[in-house]
């Protein structure tokens, strides 16, 4: 048999018809190798395959599953699988967008030969597609349509086999209401994107490999790159200093998701575990770090942890298993439960109050609650923010006011404002099956609630407890992480930004001074990073760390590496200065790969990925002028609610004029044009991307000439 | 872990392999414990009024010879050892202070929390390991503080789930303190 030239990649993504039933394979690296994966296949597909104008739920959408050279392999923290599709949540046009989701799937597939599944058309009936190596199925589903995704992965499961993953939609994408998930391996789901599957009748994909990804590269370096970026993880989001001082540790910042210590119990395990102190240099002891449930709800979570869970070769295990006996007996569902940071607080999110306190017991039922019903049905949080929503209009008047009485008295309001989380069992099911005004409402996303209910996105903007940030999502680590640089990141994507290669430097612990070192030599500049709170005006080195962040993001999301781990900047080792190693994923891309890449040249790969999704929107949305009309920052960025002076100690608001200097820093940094915010011909063609440029220039959606900045929308 | 066996060394490297197997377990160990231990293993030889003096020059060959073993002492107090393999200066200067003077324990922490990350610290911690002061001591101290002219620089804010912070006002303003203790206890989870 003969040795595929590259390691890394499986050499085949599966095409599947859902129309014709028919599938095929296509070579991974013939096709798509100069966009590597995830992402990068998903945007190339849509740019060459769907054409503008298509809406989220025609046939004629297509929705792409990609992993990438890394997955399946073992490097550490590989499990993700990047789904790309135009996105139904996006207001007030559908663009493109991708979920993330962890679990099994990324490696299975792998396992099973494909580096990435194209879906396409629609079935005319209920199917779900069964990949159990090279053999490819579409079977009948309409014995599962309408079971939840818990029910549907065990009957898939005991068809096919126990070792099976399963990514199913639930009630909610079966429904078409947007703001669903597709889900795998019980709580990794990645958001946005059930209704695509719902609308191509496709209940689930089951995958079972049995083959293995080959490293083109020496073994031993192979294993020895493994062992050195395993040394510099730290707890989850890489932060890399513990929460509570330890013998070994020389700082501790209660910030940190590092929470294992000495009497710091995984109490519900049998026998319970103590996570000790966990030197660095233990790296057998790497996954009892974090503990999500204890971070995020506070100690009683600890009562109640049996372990972590979490992704394909990643130690870290951020999806925290909790056993709540009580739940059981007061509301019928199961007593364990697992997620992670959203998915984690999606029930408790809701409410404004407990009885009990914000850290009681009732919070964590409100979770367990919030977990059972949102992670079978299908539903997908936004970043929370259909939780926000929730609450500001009902405080404010809004729901009672837009309902029809009975509807509105049919929900038990009381129980809502006294924190009771049964009342979860009225809204959640409601909203999957799109019952009545509300439901109905919510599930549509914020940017379509606010047009149907004739609300001002303007309010949206305002208020800076809402979060929100635009086109109908929230902000996703804006600036209260890294100031300037969060906020450019946020202006970037067509959802939340869903971007942490900033933020998991400015959080992972270390003291000021340690960071801004860190910083000179990663961005050429101390100033590049501001203590929390203390923020500077705009300078080229803040610009350059924003471009770093996107590019990372990026590039974590087509290698298959995860971006709420990486990138590994800063590690948890004194004896390195808590220096981690930019040039990691080069290492581990040329050595899986064969593909020999410098980090500056993994970096343009980096680069073409993320300008093609800036193509995209521009071809999608019609216009070049993303600097006005896409790269907006709302109005809350820009006030304190002290009425305090920006850079005051203590405010994380901006000046609108130094963000538009960030925005002109960031253009040029990206080498765009600064007048419209968009790639000029020569960056398409420095990229790889000259047909984008003619196609673009065709169509006059190139900038004509280089301008001065322009206000901020 | 510590790899070596006492049993099969000199008693200057069972001391050290001793000091190094106390530091991770977290613990320091004191003059005083280490010249007992010589004595009733019977580690040292010659007259017996000569062995303290035999066992502080032990000591002072084990720190030339083991470059991790470091002296530490509070003021007035006795000194104690540690290994920087095994455990860091910071965590040593809280055990021995933790054993010295509590007012200046929690006062010396604050002031390097708010001058080094910059951040306030949560009252909390000091009900936790290593610190291990009762909620009462702890508010004992905090008394103490208000009425100590050297301790007016460490002041308390309180996030809005009631959680008390102290932060020192020689390197954080309040308004800071108080946004950076809102930020810990209740923006970290609204910000996921």
């Amino acid at each position: 048999m003969k040795m595929a030239k590259y390691g890394g990649w499986a050499g085949k993504i599966l095409r599947v018809d859902l129309t014709s039933g028919r599938s095929g394979t296509e070579d991974t690296v013939e096709k798509y190798k100069e966009v590597l994966g995830g992402t990068g296949i998903g945007y190339q597909v849509l740019w060459d395959e769907v054409p503008a104008g298509t809406k989220p739920l025609d046939p004629a959408n297509k929705i792409i599953f990609a992993t990438g050279p890394l997955a399946g392999t073992g490097a550490p923290c590989n499990g993700r699988t990047a789904v790309t599709t135009l996105w139904p949540t996006c207001w007030p046009k559908p663009l493109v967008a991708t979920g993330h989701m962890g679990g099994q799937f990324a490696g299975e597939l792998k396992y099973a030969g494909y580096d990435g599944i194209i879906i396409e058309g629609r079935a005319d009936r209920p199917v779900w597609l069964s990949i159990i190596n090279d053999q490819v199925e579409i079977k009948d589903a309409r014995s599962l349509w309408g079971q939840g995704i818990r029910r549907t992965t065990l009957e898939i499961s005991q068809q096919v086999g126990p070792e099976t993953v399963v990514a199913a939609i639930g009630p909610a994408g079966e429904n078409l209401v947007p703001m669903s998930v597709v889900m795998n391996s019980v709580s990794h789901s990645a958001g946005g994107v059930g209704s695509v599957l719902g609308s191509k009748n496709l209940k689930a994909i089951a995958v079972r490999g049995t083959g293995s990804v080959r490293i083109a590269g020496n073994k031993d370096e192979w294993e020895k790159l493994v062992k050195f970026h395993l040394s510099l993880l730290g707890a989850n989001n890489q932060h890399v200093v513990p929460n509570s001082p330890q013998p070994w540790a020389e700082y501790y910042n209660p910030a940190t998701r590092w929470v294992a210590s000495k009497g710091r119990r995984w109490a519900a395990a049998n026998p319970a575990i103590d996570t000790g102190s966990c030197d660095p240099h233990e790296l057998n002891r790497l996954a009892y770090r974090t503990n999500n449930a204890a971070f995020f709800l506070g100690e009683l979570a600890w009562r109640y942890t049996v372990r972590g869970n979490g992704c394909t070769s990643c130690p870290i295990r951020c999806h925290t298993m909790l056993r709540v006996p009580s739940v059981a007996a007061k509301y019928g569902i199961k007593e364990v439960g697992q997620n992670t940071c959203s998915g984690l607080q999606f029930g408790k999110a809701f409410f404004k109050n407990f009885p009990d306190g914000p850290r009681g017991q009732t919070q964590i039922e409100a979770c367990m609650v919030g977990m059972n019903l949102a992670d079978d049905l299908g539903i997908w949080c936004n970043y929370g923010q259909m939780q926000r929503d929730f609450q500001k209009l009902y405080y404010d008047g809004t729901i009672k006011q837009k309902l029809e009485e009975n509807e509105f008295k049919s929900y038990s309001w009381d129980k809502y404002e006294k924190g009771d989380p049964s009342f979860l069992f009225e809204l959640l099911p409601r909203i999957a099956q799109k019952q009545g005004e509300l439901a109905t409402v919510l599930g549509l996303g914020t940017g379509y609630v606010l047009e149907k209910w004739s609300l001002s996105e303007e309010e949206w903007k305002k208020d800076r407890r809402l979060m929100y940030w635009k086109m109908g999502h929230p902000k996703h680590h804006a600036n209260e992480d890294a100031g300037q640089c969060g906020v450019i990141i946020n202006t970037q994507y067509n959802r939340d930004a869903q971007n942490h290669s900033h933020c998991n430097f400015v959080r992972n612990g270390l003291p000021i001074d340690v960071q801004k070192g860190l910083a000179r030599e990663i961005w050429g500049s101390r100033d590049a990073v501001d203590a929390a709170g203390s923020y500077t005006p705009m300078n080229p080195y803040k610009a350059k760390m924003a471009k770093w962040a996107l590019l990372r993001k990026e590039l974590h999301d087509s290698l298959a590496l995860c971006n709420w781990m990486g990138p590994w900047v800063a590690s948890p080792l004194k004896e390195r200065g808590y220096r981690g190693d930019d040039t990691l994923e080069s290492m581990l891309y040329s050595l899986a790969t064969g593909d020999k890449k410098s980090a500056e040249e993994l970096d343009l790969v980096a680069e073409r990925i993320f300008v093609l999704h800036r193509a995209l929107t521009i071809r999608d949305m019609g216009t070049k002028e993303l600097r006005t009309q896409h790269d907006s920052i709302p109005e809350w960025v820009f006030r304190d609610s002290n009425d305090r002076p920006v850079y005051t100690k203590g405010t994380i608001h901006l000046d609108k004029d130094d963000l538009n200097l960030a925005l002109d820093m960031y253009y040029e940094e990206m080498d765009w044009d600064k007048s419209t915010g968009a790639p000029s011909g020569e960056t398409y063609q420095r990229l790889g991307l000259a047909k984008i440029a003619d196609h673009l220039g065709r169509k006059g959606l190139l900038p004509q000439s280089r301008g001065e900045g322009k206000d901020v929308k | 872990m510590v790899e070596t066996k006492p049993e099969d060394h000199s008693p200057g490297q069972m001391v050290a392999h001793l000091i190094r197997s106390r530091s991770e377990s977290g613990e320091l160990i004191s003059r005083g414990e280490i010249l007992r231990i010589l004595l009733d293993h019977h580690l040292l030889d010659g007259p017996e009024e000569e062995l303290p003096d035999q066992g502080e020059t032990l000591i002072e060959e084990i720190m030339e010879n083991n470059a991790d073993i470091i002296k530490l002492s509070a003021v007035g107090e006795e000194a104690h050892f540690f290994s920087s393999r095994f455990m860091s200066e910071a965590y040593a200067r809280i055990l021995i202070q933790k054993q010295s003077d509590s007012l200046l324990l929690i006062a010396d922490l604050v002031r390097r929390n708010s001058a080094l990350y910059p951040r306030p610290t949560p009252l909390e911690i000091f009900e936790q390991v290593p610190f291990d002061l009762t909620k009462e001591e702890v508010h004992g101290c905090l008394s103490q503080m208000a009425n100590g002219e050297e301790y007016q620089d460490i002041q308390q804010t309180r996030s809005s789930l009631g959680n008390i912070f102290l932060f020192s006002t020689l390197h954080l303003e309040p308004e800071y303190a108080a946004m950076l203790a809102e930020w810990v206890d209740v923006g970290l989870a609204d910000n996921p």
